[in-house]
Parts: structure tokens; C-alpha cells; sequence
């Protein structure tokens, strides 16, 4: 490899993700967590927050994509304005989807958010325009995949049966909780490019971890498709 | 930052059409080797190219677990015919267990543990608990649950659930639907100690204190002062 710093930077990149998502592994709720929801009745405001912003904070399917969406974002408002397109997104689609009981496949609503990581990596590699000549509207495709995003956060809420009692309050605190730990995975995303930006050599190892993003976002993707076809496992 | 602003939404100096195409032609084939010989080996127990072995990663999958469907029965079912009688050659015994659970701000430690005990395939036992303490009855989760453990000669874990829910009280009458440790994931979520005591009658063992099934090393029948 000619250029090793640009290649360590992209396994930092990645080690930095998966140690984010750390023993969470499957990525859904689990243990005692679990438990608390499928036991839990009532208002339980607080509980719901706190389990949304953790399924944000360790949910590195939802931060890869926020990356790659942040990546070149140059102005404040532009990210601002992007993220809030990702959740009214995945705001719809996760209250809709639980009160609605419509049930999609979990496997293959967390395929296409893999997917998503995938597209955005291209995306930012210029992919569209020197592959294609054209560039589909980023800030309409953000809002689409955050409605995909959305699924897969009603799915793990309605694989644990929440009690009909209070499901309303503590759907929309678990929803509220997700913008919580979204912003504040975000800025720490945002401390880091911000300071990555600053070094000369951005430009080319930016390639690269747009490079190591489209293989992560494809690892998922492959991952939760073994998952749809094999029904288990995650 | 110095220079002009670069264009938003991709990279400063897209790379060639050659390259992009070499990227991403590349980064789905890595993807697809990585799931291959790591994710589907070690998540799965799938492995086709016999590398999970090699490098032992089946290994960090621990054994297959299977999940068996219980035919589970609501109040005064009937019972399906040809199983009305049912005779035991083992000796008849009952049991009375007093399992004491901590309040859950000491942590997990204490507040919550598994009890059950061993029985083979047809198997039955009648049980009834109740919670004493003040917990009230939603702060009281259990989860009904058998399992047989991978071992020598058994590749697979085998788990079946019978009941989720939570509750001070239950009772009722299970029959083994396969060889195993029978029994109850306790968790006490509220303010209050509470201890749950238990009766077992039926075709069963005890699992001895600190083994299998029995880790939280309860003993039956205390002794009476």
C-alpha cells in the first residue's frame, strides 16, 4: 500500500465504530433490557429514553450512515438540515410501524439500512456523477432511508411486546431518546471530522474511509440477509 | 480552513471512473469474503469454505441452539388423548424451595437467578409458587423456560418456552417435552426483598446447589428451626 496512513486511518475508522457498538453485537434490545420492557406497564418515561438513546449510541448501522451523511457537510445549518430530514425519517416509520403493527421482516429492513451505509459511501465518493452523469436528490434520499431506519427501530420494539398500557407516552420518549443519543453521537462524529478536516492530507484518506464505510455497509448488508434466509442467529 | 470551501455533499478529489469502479466492485467482494468467513461461521454455524473450523472461529459460536415449540396450554385444556394417564417407574417426591431475591439497586447479583430442576422427556411435575414480601405483582417478572445444555455427544442446545409474564403467584403442571433442566428465570424489579416459595411435586430431580440449572446454589426443604 502507498499510502499506509491512509489505510490505518480507515481501520481506526472502523475499529472506532465496532467498539462503539461494543458487546451489542446483534444490535437489538437485549438481557435485562428486554426484560424491563416486556415487564413494564404504565408510564415509564424515563426507562424509554434512556433505552432509545442507548439503541442510537450503539446502533453503529444508524451512526454509519450519519457518518457518511455528515462526511462533507461543510456548513452547520446543512447538517442540521440533514439530520432533521433523517428524523423526521425514521420518526414516522418507527411510530406508524409500532401502533399501525404492521410487521416487515427485521432481517430485511436491516439489510437495506446496511444498504444505505453502502449507498451513502458511494454517494460520497462521487459515484453517481462519474459513474451515471446525474445525482439523485441527497436530501430527499436521506429522508427515504430514514424511513427504512425507522422500521428497524419499530421492529425492536415490537419484537418485545410492550404492554398496550402506556404505549403511546413510552413509544414517543424511546423515539425522543433516539434524537437524544443521535445528537450526541453526532457530536462527537462532528468534533472529529471537523479536526480531521484540518490536516492536508483529508482529501485522499477521506477516499479511503468512504472506501472502508461501503465495506461495512455491505458486511451488514450480507449479515442481516444470512439472517433472512437462514430465520436466525442475530 | 484555509483555500476555498470545497463542494459539499462529496469528496474534494472524486477519484476516476477506473478507480470508483475498482472501489466499489472491491469494497462488495470484501464484504461478501468477510461475511463468509467470519460473520456466517461465527453468527450462523454456517461454513462453507470449511474456514470457520480451520481457524476455529466456530468455536467462539458456541453450540447450536434450537428453540422447540411447547404446546402450551391455557386453564382447563384438555389433554390430548392417550396422555390422560401417564405412569412413572422413578419414585414420587415433593419439594419445598425458599428462593430470597434481593432488591435490584444491589445489581443483577442477588435479584434475580434461575431455578430448575432435572427432568427426563414425559416427565411431570405440579408446581405452585407465591411471592411473600411487598413487591407488588407487576415488579415480579419470571420466565417459565427448559432447556437441555450442548454437551459430549449433544451438538445443539435445545431451549422451549412455556410462560413470560409477570406476576406473585403461579401454578400448574408441566410435562417435560424433552430431557433437561426445567424451571424459572426469577427477577425481582422491585423496592422490596422478597423470597418466592416454591412447591414441586412429581417425577423430577434437584439439581444440586452450584450446578446446571441450580447456579445461584438454592437448597430445598429448609430445614424447620
Amino acid at each position: 500500500m502507498s499510502r499506509p496512513f491512509g489505510f490505518i486511518w480507515a481501520v481506526v475508522l472502523t475499529l472506532l465504530v465496532a467498539a462503539a457498538s461494543g458487546p451489542a453485537l446483534a444490535h437489538g434490545i437485549g438481557g435485562s433490557d428486554a426484560a424491563f420492557v416486556a415487564s413494564s406497564k404504565g408510564l415509564q418515561i424515563v426507562p424509554f429514553l434512556y433505552l432509545g438513546a442507548k439503541h442510537m449510541v450503539t446502533g453503529y448501522d444508524h451512526l454509519l450512515f450519519i457518518l457518511g451523511v455528515i462526511f462533507f457537510l461543510y456548513r452547520l445549518t446543512h447538517v442540521a438540515l440533514y439530520v432533521t430530514m433523517f428524523s423526521i425519517g425514521h420518526s414516522i416509520t418507527l411510530l406508524t410501524g409500532v401502533l399501525s403493527g404492521i410487521h416487515v421482516n427485521p432481517y430485511l429492513i436491516d439489510a437495506i439500512i446496511g444498504l444505505s451505509v453502502a449507498y451513502k459511501a458511494f454517494d460520497n465518493l462521487g459515484g453517481f456523477q462519474t459513474l451515471f452523469g446525474v445525482q439523485p436528490n441527497t436530501k430527499l434520499v436521506v429522508l427515504v432511508f430514514g424511513l427504512f431506519h425507522g422500521f428497524g427501530l419499530a421492529t425492536k420494539l415490537q419484537a418485545l411486546q410492550m404492554s398496550k398500557d402506556g404505549l403511546v407516552a413510552n413509544m414517543i420518549s424511546f423515539n425522543i431518546g433516539v434524537e437524544i443519543g443521535q445528537l450526541i453521537a453526532l457530536s462527537i462524529m462532528l468534533a472529529v471530522i471537523l479536526w480531521w478536516r484540518r490536516s492536508p492530507s483529508f482529501a485522499r484518506h477521506a477516499v479511503l474511509a468512504n472506501a472502508a464505510i461501503l465495506v461495512a455497509g455491505f458486511v451488514l448488508m450480507d449479515y442481516q440477509l444470512a439472517g433472512a434466509f437462514t430465520q436466525k442467529g442475530v | 480552513m484555509t483555500g476555498p470551501m470545497p463542494v459539499e455533499g462529496h469528496v474534494p478529489q472524486p477519484p476516476s471512473r477506473r478507480r470508483l469502479l475498482l472501489i466499489t466492485a472491491g469494497g462488495f467482494v470484501a464484504a461478501a469474503a468477510i461475511a463468509v468467513l467470519f460473520v456466517l461461521p461465527v453468527e450462523f454455524h454456517l461454513d462453507p469454505t470449511g474456514f470457520g473450523r480451520l481457524s476455529g472461529l466456530t468455536r467462539l459460536a458456541g453450540p447450536r441452539t434450537v428453540k422447540i415449540d411447547a404446546p402450551a396450554s391455557g386453564a382447563g385444556a384438555v389433554a390430548p388423548a392417550g396422555a390422560t394417564a401417564r405412569y412413572y417407574p422413578s419414585a414420587y417426591r415433593t419439594d419445598t424451595i425458599d428462593i430470597p431475591l434481593e432488591t435490584p439497586d444491589k445489581g443483577p447479583e442477588g435479584s434475580e437467578l434461575e431455578y430448575k430442576v432435572r427432568m427426563k422427556a414425559g416427565d411431570s411435575i405440579v408446581y405452585s409458587w407465591t411471592v411473600s414480601g411487598r413487591a407488588p405483582p407487576d415488579e415480579f417478572y419470571y420466565d417459565f423456560h427448559g432447556e437441555t445444555p450442548a454437551g459430549p455427544g449433544a451438538p445443539e442446545a435445545k431451549v422451549v418456552e412455556y410462560r413470560q409474564a409477570t406476576g406473585s403467584s403461579s401454578n400448574g403442571v408441566l410435562i417435560a417435552p424433552m430431557s433437561g433442566v426445567h424451571g424459572w428465570y426469577l427477577q425481582n424489579q422491585s423496592a422490596a426483598r422478597v423470597v418466592v416459595h416454591l412447591k414441586l411435586s412429581g417425577f423430577y430431580d434437584l439439581v444440586p446447589p452450584g450446578e446446571y440449572g441450580n447456579t445461584a446454589g438454592i437448597r430445598a426443604n429448609p430445614a424447620k428451626p
